[in-house]
């Protein structure tokens, strides 16, 4: 696989940044084991090949007539990673149905704010921003309100970047980024250059290192399962002691921007559809307040959420994956609202 | 009012009263600004014979006995003695006190009932401090609290915007309205993972969650009882095409997909929407004879 990465750079280093069969790594929420993954779903066959290395196995799809191959690295057992050299839109494919499809398997949600924190530490030369209103109708939205905007920005240096940012602030329109394009140059040589998206797809568009984008990749992940432990230490339950029941965890508060309509918000969250993925049965319902009964159709966790018309609260109960947190929240940025915060009980979430 | 909805109001009192620990914008934090934690909830102090307050909240030096009330007569027989309650009892129990001196306050928190009980309460000579938590949270009868903080922000009136956090979800005794939704969360729960069969026993203890072993043996029975009756009922009624029985094993089928998930809790709406139009009983003593 190094060989054929290397020389997959080497041709990019040759042609120029852009090349649609970039050496790529998707990040994969994982709540099982590898050899739980069935060898059929959706219209994909796989097969696992094990290797010498015991976490690292190769996999081979196939779909129709086509036949593609991919690396998958099961060190982290929580967060795998699927390295790959394939066409962008045959994985794009792939992956969607790999983590729509199959129990326990999701990918990473990172809100803005996560892409926000990698920028700090390189150079940012570009980003994508992508926001559209799924849940309100042209009818329910002022004069204001934005309800789409699609951008794409590449740029040589940082400085436009951040001007274009800020001018969108103060404009108050959405800078909910959907990937950012991140430079490390160390003593003046260019160790990569890679694109990170929301849903944990690293694209690899420069380097001369490979290793160097596995260390960014890490890195990525050890942001995002930090970010995991804090929102799991969160989950609610009580414990039966001698002593009467001690309580343990914290809500989530997700505050919008601006009141909402609670029943429209209630009817796109659990529905059951992409790209919440939730189900959901409401069993209190008083003037701007519904109180809903919810599963995870991804994990088939339970939660508990209320939705007011400022306030969302999601309790999570023990032992539920804390993945549908970020996916809640990444969803409200993208489709419903840009400017909505997420509080633990330490502030802000992300 | 039923002596069911009572016993909901009391859950919501008791709701009511630990959400002020938590620090929300979306309802008041009285407790967390006078730093205050849960420490128990329903403990038992031996002080000749047994003690049993709601909640206990403690602050490194600070203790709050609450007892939550729903009605407007009932006091219990205890109530009066639960200034008994000393630093001695809580280090007894390994509740950890962090500075001495330790002082512990005792409140009695209610809603309009308060207006009621005030009186019977006065006739008891029971005067600890009264809080009424409704669209105003304020202290309104009794005595002022010994811990400054809680004084002043109790006497201040609050205006509550928002609805108490679920912290205490269901107990049994609570109506069949209001444990519907966590069984048919259950049910889907179950569905997803590709769970098909399942007793009504397994479903009230995967609905109760991690109360269910400390529930003792006739109160799961009851629980199961009633959730037995109640599957009978869904399966009469708007889940007729999901839900199978022979004798005690029940199946579920939902598929996988969805807009079967979405119809199912259309249904499963239908249901409890019409819930509200039947008496629970009735349909409860129609299952024992079936």
């Amino acid at each position: 696989m190094e060989k054929s990465i290397n020389s997959n750079l080497q041709s990019m280093e040759e042609k120029g940044e852009y090349s649609e069969y970039a050496v790529k790594t998707n990040i994969i929420e994982a709540n099982c084991s590898i050899t739980d993954i069935p060898s059929v779903f959706a219209d994909y066959k796989i097969q696992l090949k094990p290797t010498q290395d015991k976490f690292l196995y190769v996999m081979i799809v196939q779909k129709g007539a086509e036949v593609f191959t991919l690396y998958i690295d099961t060190f982290l057992t929580r967060f795998w990673k699927v390295y790959n050299i394939e066409e962008s839109s045959t994985m794009n494919k792939f992956i969607e149905q790999f983590t729509n499809n199959l129990l326990k398997i999701d990918s990473l949600w990172m809100p803005h704010q996560m892409l926000n924190t990698l920028e700090n530490l390189y150079t940012n030369i570009g980003f994508s921003i992508k926001f559209k209103q799924e849940v309100l109708e042209e009818t329910d939205l002022s004069e204001n309100d934005i309800s789409q905007l699609t951008m794409r920005l590449w740029s040589k240096g940082s400085n436009p970047a951040k001007a274009i940012i800020t001018l969108l602030e103060e404009n108050g329109y959405p800078t909910t980024k959907t990937s950012t394009r991140l430079l490390n140059i160390e003593d003046s040589e260019i160790k990569f250059l890679d694109e990170v998206f929301f849903d944990g797809k690293v694209t690899v568009a420069k380097g001369t290192d490979i290793e160097e984008h596995i260390r960014f990749v890490d890195h990525i992940i050890d942001d995002y399962s930090e970010k995991m432990t804090r929102v799991e230490e969160k989950r609610m339950y009580l414990e039966s002691t001698s002593f009467g029941f001690k309580n343990y965890g914290y809500p989530f508060e997700i505050k919008f921007s601006q009141p909402q309509k609670i029943e429209k918000i209630s009817n796109k969250l659990i529905n059951s559809t992409k790209p919440f993925r939730l189900w959901g049965v409401i069993h209190d319902k008083e003037d701007n307040f519904l109180r809903i009964a919810g599963v995870d159709t991804h994990t088939g966790d339970k939660f508990n959420m209320d939705i007011m018309s400022e306030f969302i609260r999601v309790y999570l109960p023990k032992n539920a994956c804390g993945n549908v947190i970020f996916r809640l929240y990444t969803n409200l940025q993208h489709s419903f609202d840009p400017g909505v915060i997420i509080n633990d009980e330490h502030g802000h979430l992300f | 009012m039923t002596n069911m909805d009572t016993y909901s109001d009391h859950l919501d009192v008791v709701n009511s009263v630990l959400s002020l620990a938590y620090n929300l914008e979306s309802y008041p934090n009285h407790l967390f600004k006078a730093g205050y934690s849960i420490s128990r909830i329903e403990p038992r102090f031996n002080v000749n014979g047994t003690l049993n307050p709601d909640i206990l909240f403690t602050s490194p030096n600070r203790g709050l006995l609450c007892e939550c009330k729903s009605g407007g007569q009932h006091i219990g027989p205890n109530l009066h003695r639960y200034s008994e309650i000393t630093t001695r009892h809580l280090i007894e129990k390994g509740i950890d006190i962090l500075k001495e001196p330790f002082i512990l306050d005792v409140g009695i928190f209610g809603k309009r009932n308060l207006e009621l009980l005030k009186d019977r309460l006065k006739k008891d000579g029971i005067n600890y401090p009264q809080v009424m938590i409704d669209e105003i949270i304020q202290r309104r009868y009794g005595d002022n609290f010994k811990d400054k903080k809680l004084k002043t922000f109790f006497n201040e009136p609050v205006a509550v915007y928002g609805q108490p956090l679920n912290i205490l979800k269901f107990s049994v005794d609570r109506s069949d309205k209001k444990i519907a939704p966590f069984i048919f969360n259950s049910l889907i729960a179950w569905s997803v993972l590709g769970r098909k069969t399942f007793t009504p026993r397994e479903l009230a203890e995967n609905s109760i969650d991690t109360l269910w072993n400390s529930m003792d043996t006739k109160l799961q029975q009851a629980l199961t009882k009633k959730i037995k009756n109640f599957l009978r009922y869904c399966k009469s009624r708007e889940l007729s095409a999901y839900l199978q029985n022979r004798d005690d094993v029940w199946t579920i089928e939902i598929n996988d997909h969805w807009k079967s998930r979405k119809r199912f809790s259309e249904d499963c709406d239908k249901l409890i929407e019409n819930l509200a139009q039947v008496s629970i009983w009735e349909y409860i003593s129609n299952g024992d004879e079936s």
